[in-house]
């Protein structure tokens, strides 16, 4: 197998992608993976490779716990798996990443009101044509070039 | 050979050889008497004294057309030209327009470059003589490269005063027309205001160069020069091209078009940028809006020679696509003839 890709853009980690396979996510969250998922070939690539190693775990049959297993669970506390506290760390890791997308966003939205857009200019058309006339007629016949003038500018008021 | 295949051969030698041999047009000797005649025009009518009405024509860009008239006046070197308390004084190179808003409108460039002759980009002939306003007139028609007439002068037989031009679409219907369709010269003193001498202050600076970000090509267009940089009172910069008959100024502000305060017109995109024109009595207007500068060219040629100045005043870095665009954008306002 090759080396295991990077993650993609915005580092949406396995555990989360896992999540969402496991129907786990709320469904704010579910859209932002599928958002994701809609605009990036690699990110449904990790998706495939998250799926196959899931499914591939689950493809295993039942095996035998040793006789001793049992009793070394009962024994050791440590050995016990707390499985609130594991969906809160992955939950925690999804809000950590909404907060990230959030605060791009955000930046973004900053950014354009911010940097300065030039000026909605109207061009006085009346004035321009005016000014293009006297200058033509300068140099050209004044009658035929200005009697369009006061025309524009009765059709501009 | 035969002294009939020699015949025969002579005869096709002599036949290929007129087909060859360039032949000079029918009327190419008017050439430069049309040409002459134009060029005596323009100032014919600061040496006149007379009195009349000017009409004036065109199509909007729906189609309609328009016709309004103009009183116009000359006496000793001045002129007037206007309807009611909208006028336009002239004298020299000086120019007064009374009743433009709230102050008067001054112009005195007094900086002229070389223009080309009239006959530098169009082919002129004189083409006929008619009646314009009860007055014998010369007939001369301007031809593209093409060989289309897209203009017609009318110059006074008698005194070779301008007495109308028209403006032709690529089809030769008139687009756009100016003309005296009444004028009395002679023993008569026409009342012409005088040119207010505090005007200069006012007037558009000259100037060498303009600043940087602006665009101001020496030649665009079908021979399009650029014959005048100037800067006005509101920081606007007008340059000002001629090709010799007709004339063009692109005007640049920076900022960003406001299209919603713009005559409908005609919308199109040239070069990937937003453009829309219009038909006004002075000429086509274009309005378009490029790399933070809003351009506005207004020419008093045929439309599709000012849109062609236009698509090469703004840069694409793909030709076809370039001028595919221009293509449409011309032929797109004549839908309505």
């Amino acid at each position: 197998m090759s080396a295991r890709r990077r993650s993609p853009v915005g580092a949406m980690d396995e555990s989360l992608l896992s999540a969402y396979l496991d129907g786990e996510l709320e469904a704010r969250e579910r859209a932002e993976v599928e958002a994701r998922l809609a605009e990036s070939h690699d990110l449904r690539a990790v998706l495939d490779e998250v799926r196959g190693a899931r499914d591939a775990v689950r493809g295993l049959g039942p095996i035998d716990a040793p006789d001793t297993f049992w009793e070394r669970v009962l024994r050791d506390d440590s050995a016990v798996v707390d499985l609130d506290a594991a969906r809160a760390t992955r939950r925690s890791r999804t809000r950590r990443w909404s907060a990230l997308a959030g605060a791009a966003a955000a930046a973004i939205v900053v950014g354009v009101a911010v940097v300065p857009r030039p000026a909605q200019v109207h061009p006085p058309i009346a004035a321009l044509t005016r000014a293009h006339a006297e200058r033509a007629s300068e140099s050209n016949d004044p009658i035929t070039n200005l009697a369009g003038v006061p025309v524009a500018e009765g059709e501009g008021r | 050979m035969s002294a009939g295949r020699w015949l025969r051969a002579a005869l096709g030698a002599t036949l290929l050889g007129a087909l060859l041999v360039p032949v000079p047009a029918a009327n190419a000797g008017n050439d430069d008497e049309g040409e002459a005649l134009l060029v005596a025009a323009r100032t014919a009518t600061s040496n006149e004294t007379f009195a009349g009405v000017v009409e004036v024509r065109w199509r909007d860009d729906d189609g309609d057309l328009h016709v309004e008239r103009v009183g116009a006046r000359s006496l000793n070197g001045r002129f007037v030209v206007g309807v009611g308390d909208y006028q336009v004084v002239g004298r020299g190179f000086e120019r007064v327009t009374t009743g433009a808003g709230e102050a008067d409108a001054h112009w005195s460039a007094g900086a002229h470059h070389r223009a080309p002759r009239p006959g530098a980009a169009w082919q002129l002939d004189i083409t006929g003589h008619h009646r314009i306003a009860g007055r014998r007139a010369t007939e001369i028609s301007a031809r593209d490269a093409e060989g289309r007439v897209r203009a017609r002068f009318y110059v006074d037989a008698a005194h070779d005063q301008l007495l109308g031009r028209e403006v032709l679409d690529p089809d030769g219907r008139v687009a756009r027309s100016v003309r005296f369709v009444k004028i009395v010269t002679g023993s008569l003193t026409p009342a012409v205001p005088g040119v207010p001498s505090d005007g200069s202050e006012r007037a558009p600076r000259s100037v060498d160069d303009v600043s940087g970000g602006y665009v101001a090509p020496a030649v665009v267009g079908r021979g399009y020069r650029l014959l005048g940089r100037y800067e006005h009172d509101d920081g606007v910069v007008q340059l000002y091209y001629s090709d010799g008959l007709f004339s063009l100024s692109v005007f640049e502000q920076p900022g960003a078009v406001d299209w919603s305060a713009l005559p409908r017109g005609e919308s199109a995109h040239i070069g990937g940028l937003r453009a829309r024109a219009f038909t006004t009595a002075v000429g086509t207007v274009v309005v378009w809006g490029d790399r933070d500068l809003v351009l506005t060219a207004v020419g008093d040629g045929p439309r599709d020679a000012v849109i062609g100045v236009v698509a090469r005043l703004s840069g694409s870095p793909d030709q076809s696509d370039w001028f595919d665009d221009v293509v449409d954008f011309v032929l797109d306002p004549f839908s309505w003839f």
